[in-house]
């Protein structure tokens, strides 16, 4: 059974906004990373998953029930945590996880339990029992994570987690994702715009932009597809640059007269070396590195136009 | 089960353990929040600050209750300050203050601290949501209703030389007790609570509940009152009044009421002339005074509507607050 699956979902917004723009996928479970600049569409398509927002067209299924007509019924195997600050000031992490428990349909001894429960496994002990407003940004997204955890839910959806965090939060953070999704066999969908962080927890990874789907696969291949290799030569590095693209290379210019190559699944070391040593150019500097973010979009982008784009 | 003292790194090593027993599902849901908004509509598991206003508000609004208990005591049941059918008139502000004060804490909360999103995430409908706060309100507008209600009848009781007796004699009292209660429990909270909605920060609310409830009712008063005949139509613009005219015509169908005089639709009497003999200026005078002591006491009165016209109005505003609220949380985007 697949963990979601959507056919050609559109979200339009009145007043012309396509959030969402035919996507298509299917996803098995495990922690999946939803990656995609601001304003991507990642936040609308977790709120239509949660059955929250209504598709413009299109279909969705999360958990083999249909999101779109069945939503109270889904969310019952469904944790959820907003990017937003949603937790009122006036209330103990305990008091509130509780109650959310029981809200989401726990008898009110197995909500108190699993609240305590919760609230340990992420983290909060005696702070627990204090007033929420009082709370740091870090212990905040915590109780968030517990509340979404309490009702011990199939999938968790987290959308931007690690936002306004610090490094060590960050790190925590993460930390409690893996945790959840690998040993717990919990499934997670993490949105960000953060590759370098979920790329930490992930194994698989779906990019969208603009609504569209540019790409899902599994951490691996991404990584294959967004490692570069550096070249920097002392000679006529334009000359060099044309040899390598005549060898089949799929080589380009980068900053400060480097060249990019990007490494697929034939490491171009051999056509390197040979070329370099045919011309007679040094080798001044030959390093792999990880694109950014919108270098992956460049590349993927590419893709596209030549018709490779994993549809999955 | 805690452990002791957990060494730094070594916090999470718990162990998760997943939940298989019951679910209740939507009816769970709706409980939880019926449960908690009926708490803190009353301050409860607040700090001692939030339990203030509502205790001092149903403490004032039992006080004429009270003092009818101790004299019904004293007298036998023979003098009346207060009785069933005017106790709703009599407290109305009360009232409104209170739906003012804590209506809010039921609302404006959850949406200006965006808990709504962890609510709407989970297995319920919007409108579960909104019926469980609705439901809450009128729970606690109907025990605050009742309870001076139940201290009179308890007084009554006490004081009467028969008690069974006088339990019979209040038998047809208590339905219309307990009808005129729901009623303008209904009412009241659909109102307020509909404004609290729209109207997102706390302050705010309250000032519009306040205003709607109460000011609407003391510019309405007025008007009503001295041109009965042509004004009377304002009545319906203040929710308070359609709940006293409700209450009143639940009350009246017992007669607990004396007859309202209507002689304000009759014509002003010219005053007699100086040289007019004594048995006329006598009898203007008469007319005079009697019209004065039979003037109506009350804008309901004043007004005279049939019953219908309260409860349609009072239909009207249920119906339209209901339909305000659905659009408001179905547009709430989380």
């Amino acid at each position: 059974m697949p963990l979601l699956s959507t056919t050609d979902l559109t979200k339009r917004y009145p007043g012309g906004v396509t959030a969402l723009d035919g996507l298509t996928l299917e996803l098995e479970p495990g922690i999946i990373g939803l990656v995609g600049s601001n304003g991507a569409g990642k936040s609308t398509f977790l709120k239509i998953m949660l059955g929250l927002l209504a598709p413009t067209s299109g279909a969705l299924t999360v958990l083999d029930i249909d999101a779109t007509k069945h939503g109270p019924e889904l969310r019952q195997y469904l944790g959820y945590i907003p990017e937003f600050d949603c937790l009122p000031p006036d209330q103990s992490a305990t008091d509130l996880v509780t109650h959310l428990a029981r809200v989401s349909g726990l008898p009110a001894t197995a909500a108190r339990e699993r609240a305590a429960e919760m609230l340990r496994h992420v983290g909060l002990y005696d702070e627990r029992y204090r007033l929420i407003g009082g709370y740091s940004t870090g212990m905040k997204q915590r109780v968030k994570l517990a509340q979404a955890l309490v009702h011990d839910p199939k999938l968790l959806l987290l959308d931007e987690p690690t936002n306004g965090l610090d490094p060590a939060g960050r790190n925590d953070m993460l930390e409690l994702i893996r945790r959840t999704g690998h040993e717990f066999g919990i499934s997670v969908i993490v949105a960000s715009h953060l590759l370098s962080e979920i790329e930490q927890v992930c194994t698989y990874l779906v990019a969208i932009d603009g609504g569209k789907l540019l790409r899902a696969a599994s951490l691996e291949s991404f990584t294959r597809e967004t490692e570069v290799l550096v070249v920097e030569v002392i000679g006529d590095g334009a000359a060099y640059l044309q040899r390598l693209v005549a060898a089949g290379l799929p080589a380009r210019a980068g900053a400060g007269g480097s060249i990019l190559i990007h490494l697929g699944d034939h490491p171009p070391y051999d056509v390197v070396r040979d070329v370099a040593a045919e011309m007679g150019v040094g080798l001044m500097r030959v390093a792999r590195r990880r694109d950014r973010l919108e270098d992956l979009f460049d590349v993927t982008e590419a893709d596209i136009a030549r018709g490779q784009h994993a549809g999955v | 089960m805690p452990e002791s003292e957990p060494a730094v790194g070594a916090i999470y090593d718990i162990g998760y353990q997943h939940y298989d027993g019951k679910r209740l599902g939507r009816r769970g849901a709706v409980r939880a929040l019926y449960v908690q908004g009926l708490r803190s509509l009353f301050g409860i598991g607040r700090g001692g600050r939030a339990k203030i206003p509502p205790i001092a508000l149903i403490a004032i609004m039992t006080i004429p209750a009270l003092i009818q208990a101790a004299l019904a005591g004293l007298t036998q049941g023979n003098f009346a300050v207060i009785t069933h059918d005017g106790y709703f008139g009599t407290t109305v502000w009360m009232f409104g203050l209170f739906c003012a004060f804590q209506t809010p804490e039921l609302v404006t909360g959850d949406q200006q601290n965006r808990v709504l999103a962890l609510y709407f995430s989970r297995a319920l409908l919007r409108s579960d949501y909104v019926l469980a706060r609705i439901g809450a309100l009128v729970t606690a507008l109907f025990a605050v209703a009742m309870l001076p209600h139940i201290i009179m009848l308890l007084g009554e009781y006490f004081a009467a030389a028969h008690v069974l007796d006088a339990m019979k004699t209040s038998l047809p009292t208590i339905p219309r007790i307990l009808a005129a209660a729901f009623a303008v429990s209904v009412l009241l909270a659909t109102v307020s609570l509909t404004i609290a909605a729209i109207i997102k920060r706390r302050p705010f609310a309250t000032v519009a509940i306040l205003a709607f409830m109460l000011i609407a009712g003391a510019v309405v008063a007025p008007l009503v009152m001295s041109r009965p005949d042509k004004l009377r139509g304002l009545l319906l613009a203040s929710p308070t009044f359609v709940g006293r005219g409700v209450s009143t015509w639940i009350f009246d169908t017992v007669k607990v009421h004396p007859p309202v005089d209507t002689s304000w639709r009759l014509p002003p009497m010219p005053r007699p002339a100086s040289d007019a003999d004594s048995a006329t200026r006598a009898a203007w005078r008469q007319e005079q005074t009697r019209r004065w002591r039979t003037r109506p006491q009350s804008p309901v009165e004043a007004a005279r509507f049939p019953g219908v016209v309260y409860v349609g109005a009072m239909v009207g505003y249920i119906l339209i607050g209901a339909g305000v609220l659905a659009l408001r949380y179905r547009r709430i985007d989380t």
